[in-house]
């Protein structure tokens, strides 16, 4: 007996039956499997991120871990009139259930129906890390040198780019927060020595998760984007708090320094870019509206020149992905690029449009032009 | 699949989650539990639509709106039951139809907790929103001394629960416990019928 529980619903005795049911009419609900309604973090739209699987050990891996540039290898693809494309072709191993991309597009995880994980090295199409167990979301550093995979059972895999287990982490992550900063793996509020395996220090916010963050070109500024939509500035070696941007009134889900670290565009739910001087924290410049009404913006890569960046936006009523822009951060002009793709990538000033048919990866640049 | 509503309601009666009694007034069920310890008031996720400096204001409905008028009353406590004065609490919901206003304030509200920790809105009870499973309305509280309080208010009738929210809340992921489903009282003639709730806030020393 729940009575005292449930206690769904307590009908005052003024108030019949007949009347109450009908004030449920018209209302709609949906059923939608998803844990967050924020989808405002890198891979957030990323369909069925919870897989089971067995082994812990990487079962295979096939690289010699050489990191070349993607975009030496791709081909020109003459035939779709951009004057700066290029297109590329790789057939998975499987046609996955799961896929994820990597701001490196040198990478992309896919799971296939035998629910273990691979590490497909872009453009080659080799399979440089088979993992068969349960994996909840992961990342790569930006050199692509390391691999973390955030498994359901808390804990966090490093493997190096040759598939090999360098450091395991018990912790509790939030897979939507696992990133590399430089170096450091940032889980959750808290950023880890992968050498060592120690936390080495805990990013405040007044309230709510740490949205975003992202580490200068010099390695010295390190910027996050808090729930409290307070846009804060680190010393990257000392930790300490150097400025806070407190002029937004909804949250920022993306950050990236541009023109070589001097600036900080921040993006987010106002769906405007707010460009900071990363050296004050001060607002530079609040670019106009750009793309379609109300988007959310999701995320925000610098493209090429520092003053070109790609932008997801999301509709404004499910915070879903809507598409990209490619955006003029003078000018805040924009254009939908990467029509019909979930992911980009963006590398050597190339912004890589993904796509996956089938079993095969379909890869397209588009290099900003004025 | 929606279950038809009389359906939904006769269900809620057999599991006990549908009680037909008067309701007992919050100020006498506030002092009867005045002072007693208690269990902090889980968090929830903060979502993606938080705005801050939103109007003072205990209305958030405005006349005409569409959907069922909603009261929401409840008191701010620390963990030994004392009642906090002066706590700030930061609300908002979408419209009935289930849409956050993110250039505007509409559903959005800062209150005060007032000499005895109580707080009171008047609202609509929230639709669906797309990307979320249940109606919801989001919290942050914050009061001096105090840890700050990110959390969501549910409701024990919504249609997903299928009146037994016992055994169906975690059909919305987000949703952190079944504490933050709450009863919901309905009150007033036929034609004019709102709907109450009690969510008191338990906060935990900073």
């Amino acid at each position: 007996m729940r009575a005292g529980i449930s206690g769904a619903l307590v009908l005052a005795l003024t108030a019949p039956l007949a009347a109450c049911g009908g004030s449920y009419h018209g209302q709609a609900y949906a059923h939608v499997a998803g844990r967050h309604e924020a989808g405002g973090h890198e891979h957030a739209d990323v369909a069925g991120r919870h897989v089971a699987a067995a082994s812990h050990r990487p079962e295979h891996a096939d690289s010699a871990g050489r990191h070349e540039a993607a975009d030496t290898m791709v081909k020109a693809d003459a035939g779709d009139g951009a004057p700066h494309a290029a297109s590329y072709k790789v057939s998975l191993p499987c046609v996955p259930l799961i896929h994820r991309f990597f701001r490196t597009t040198r990478f992309v995880l896919v799971m296939c129906k035998d629910r273990k994980i691979r590490i497909v090295r872009l453009p080659s199409g080799r399979v440089l890390l088979k993992v068969g167990r349960e994996v909840d979301g992961g990342a790569f550093a930006p050199d692509g040198r390391l691999f973390a995979m955030a498994h359901k059972d808390g804990r966090i895999s490093i493997y190096s780019a040759s598939g090999k287990l360098t450091r395991a982490l018990m912790t509790a992550p939030d897979p939507e927060t696992l990133t590399f900063v430089g170096n450091k793996l940032l889980v959750n509020r808290t950023l880890w020595d992968v050498d060592t395996g120690r936390p080495l220090r805990t990013l405040k916010v007044s309230f709510g998760a740490v949205n975003a963050v992202s580490r200068s070109p010099d390695g010295t500024v390190l910027a996050a984007a808090g729930g409290d939509t307070v846009v804060r500035l680190y010393d990257a070696h000392s930790g300490k708090l150097t400025h806070r941007y407190t002029g937004l009134e909804l949250e920022a889900f993306a950050l990236a320094f541009t023109d070589g670290g001097k600036r900080l565009a921040v993006a987010g739910a106002n769906d405007r870019i707010v460009l900071l001087d990363a050296a004050t924290g001060h607002a530079v410049k609040t670019l106009p509206h750009s793309g379609p009404s109300g988007v959310f913006i999701a995320r925000i890569a610098p493209v090429g020149a520092h003053d070109w960046a790609a932008v997801q936006y999301r509709q404004a009523r499910s915070a879903r992905p809507a598409g990209w822009l490619l955006v003029n951060l003078d000018t805040g002009a924009s254009r939908p690029v990467c029509a019909g793709t979930k992911d980009v990538g963006v590398s050597k000033g190339k912004l890589w449009c993904f796509r996956i048919k089938g079993q095969t990866l379909m890869a397209r640049s588009e290099t900003p032009h004025t | 699949m929606p279950i038809e509503r009389r359906t939904f309601l006769r269900r809620a009666a057999k599991t006990g989650a549908l009680i037909l009694a008067a309701p007992i007034p919050f100020a006498a069920a506030s002092r009867a539990f005045a002072a007693v310890p208690r269990k902090p008031t889980p968090p929830d996720v903060l979502g993606p639509f938080y705005k801050r400096n939103t109007p003072h204001h205990t209305v958030l409905r405005a006349a005409g709106d569409p959907g069922l008028p909603l009261k929401v009353s409840g008191t701010v406590y620390d963990r030994r039951g004392q009642a906090l004065p002066g706590a700030t609490l930061e609300i908002w919901q979408t419209n009935a139809a289930g849409s956050y206003d993110m250039a505007g304030n509409r559903y959005r509200a800062t209150l005060t907790s007032d000499g005895k920790g109580g707080y009171a809105l008047e609202s609509v009870m929230p639709g669906h929103y797309p990307a979320r499973v249940c109606q919801h309305v989001h919290y942050v509280v914050r009061a001096e001394g105090h840890k700050p309080l990110v959390t969501q208010l549910y409701f024990a009738t919504d249609p997903v629960f299928e009146g037994d929210p016992d055994k169906n809340y975690r059909r919305d992921p987000v949703i952190s416990s079944r504490e933050l489903v709450r009863p919901v009282t309905l009150s007033g003639k036929p034609d004019a019928i709102t709907a109450g709730v009690r969510f008191d806030i338990v906060l935990e020393k900073a």
